[in-house]
């Protein structure tokens, strides 16, 4: 081909390419401005994620604001919390110092100390001594009641038998039944109901569920109940007294609530029984509640659950270090393990545990694991101050028993979180390792 | 011979109260109304049995115990307790300590009675 013929070709081949460049410029422009745009959005997230940074940093700082708060009004409650019982505590001592004269004045009168009196004179002077005695009873429940809410009422648990204590509550009455014209019945098991659990206050609910079941009934019986079942023990006291409405039913264990007039003569109520009873059984970790139909009776039914001596010392153990964690926090558990049992009789022995639990139930919840071993579980408590209070036990207990000559060999070990053990697992093993089983 | 208890509260009343009711019943009694003048009417009449409140001012019913107890003349004083703040615990330490006894107010005179008696080691007459 000539070099005019190659120019040629060239010159028809330039549009083509005039037209592919302006083709790839546009491609190129187009790309431009797809990357400004990607740009401008890639700012535009930019700016929302600082300004949603920002918000964040504003709700933490927030929150720590509301932190600090929450922790200030906890302290604030706790600190009232203290107050009211110390209220409380201080105006039951209040009161009880006037109580104690005007009863005992009274009752001198009465007991014809001051002189002789008349029948009438007899009669006034013995309303006052029943008024006194249910302020007195008052008194005793408010500051009950106080203890509970304030959770310082502190259960001394022991394995008892649920029959002995229903038996003691129903002889109590019977005099009572006896001049009411009112029969009492009881429904025990032929063997025992065995729990783990406060006599006194056990006797104490039992005491209030039948009083009042007196109280509203004015012909027919109360009928008291005991059932041991696998897993726990069922109570009950029932009466064919004037019943609860079922509007009524759902607020029987409220403060101060005392429905219609009592039944029969005889002791006023204080309206606090009943939320007592309800604040002890929920203490052993029972359950109470009612059943009633006006003019049909009622039924009082509460359960206790059976806890052995090792569930409960596992119980207090896992507790107590639920306020530790990760090494910060302490508990430490005292051993006392008893040797030579077997020479000793069994009254002596009996004094001897009774005085160890005493000991022991000073410094915190102390539990009884069998007759030869007493395990103490201090929570918050350091080993260095445990083997202290290990000591300091462990004198007395040795001057007691060379007071009385008793030979027998008590030795204390002490065990603490987390030297010994950090989980109840460890700790319970190692307790065993003492003790043998 | 008539047996000679001591009684301290800082309260008068329960003080003319206890009194009466203790002379009703054939004692003879001393009075005090605080910690101080307890100890001192202890050691000076040396009586049978000691009655002491709690709380009273110039040192208070464990207090006073404390003090008699390093005594030789009157470590062996038979003392009973009486309170209005009754207290498992406080109860369980004073009758470990040794107390003859503890009571708590308003208390009945018949507890209260038998409780000197049984302090003063003498028959229960009934």
């Amino acid at each position: 081909m000539s070099k005019l013929q190659e120019k040629d070709k060239a010159k028809d081949q330039l549009p083509e390419e005039i037209s592919a460049l302006q083709k790839r410029t546009q491609e190129l422009q187009d790309l431009e401005s797809r990357y400004k745009s990607l740009e401008e959005e890639l700012q535009k997230t930019k700016n929302e994620l600082e300004t949603q940074g920002w918000g964040l940093e504003k709700t933490n700082q927030a929150i720590k604001v509301l932190y600090k708060e929450l922790e200030k009004k906890n302290k604030e409650l706790q600190k009232l919390d203290q107050l009211k019982s110390d209220f409380v505590s201080a105006v039951s001592h209040e009161l009880r110092t006037p109580l104690t004269t005007i009863r005992e004045a009274i009752s001198q009168i009465l007991d014809g100390i001051l002189g002789k009196i008349t029948a009438e004179q007899r009669e006034f002077l013995s309303i006052c001594l029943e008024d006194v005695d249910r302020l007195k009873r008052i008194i005793d429940n408010l500051l009950d009641i106080a203890k509970l809410e304030a959770g310082k009422i502190r259960l001394k648990r022991e394995e008892a038998d649920v029959v002995i204590l229903a038996t003691a509550v129903s002889a109590a009455f019977y005099p009572k039944a006896k001049s009411r014209n009112l029969e009492i019945r009881e429904d025990f098991p032929a063997g025992k109901a065995v729990a783990y659990v406060d006599k006194d206050a056990i006797i104490q609910v039992f005491t209030n569920l039948v009083g009042n079941a007196f109280k509203f009934t004015q012909s027919g019986y109360v009928d008291i109940s005991v059932r041991d079942e696998p897993a726990y023990v069922e109570c009950s006291v029932s009466d064919t007294g004037k019943g609860i409405s079922e509007e009524d039913l759902p607020k029987v264990f409220a403060k101060f609530q005392q429905f219609g007039q009592a039944g029969g003569p005889g002791e006023k109520g204080t309206g606090l029984g009943l939320s007592i009873s309800k604040g002890l059984i929920e203490l052993h970790g029972g359950k109470i509640w009612a059943e009633s139909k006006i003019k049909a009776g009622t039924k009082f039914i509460f359960r206790l659950p059976k806890y052995t001596a090792k569930e409960l010392f596992k119980e207090y153990v896992t507790k107590g270090l639920k306020e530790t964690t990760a090494g910060k926090g302490s508990l430490s558990v005292l051993v006392f393990s008893i040797k030579g049992v077997e020479g000793v009789d069994s009254e002596k022995m009996n004094a001897v545990l009774q005085n160890v639990d005493n000991l022991a139930r000073r410094q915190a919840d102390a539990v009884v694991k069998d007759a030869q071993v007493i395990l103490v579980v201090l929570p918050r408590t350091q080993k260095e101050e445990a083997l202290k209070v290990a000591e300091r036990m462990q004198g007395k207990i040795n001057e007691y028993l060379s007071k009385e000559k008793i030979r027998i060999e008590i030795s204390s070990w002490v065990l603490s979180y987390p030297e010994d053990g950090e989980t109840e697992k460890q700790i319970c093993a190692k307790v065993d390792q003492i003790t043998g089983g | 011979m008539a047996k000679k208890i001591l009684i301290a509260d800082d309260e008068p009343h329960v003080l003319q109260l206890i009194a009466s009711r203790l002379k009703a019943n054939n004692y003879d009694v001393i009075a005090a109304q605080d910690g101080l003048y307890a100890v001192k009417k202890a050691i000076e009449a040396k009586p049978d049995l000691i009655i002491l409140d709690i709380k009273m001012p110039a040192g208070g019913g464990v207090t006073v115990f404390e003090n008699l107890r390093m005594s030789a003349d009157t470590m062996m004083i038979p003392i009973i307790f009486i309170t209005a703040y009754p207290n498992e615990e406080l109860r369980d330490k004073l009758l470990q300590m040794g107390a003859a006894g503890f009571i708590s107010k308003p208390f009945d005179a018949e507890d209260l009675l038998a409780q000197v008696r049984k302090a003063l080691g003498e028959e229960q007459v009934k």
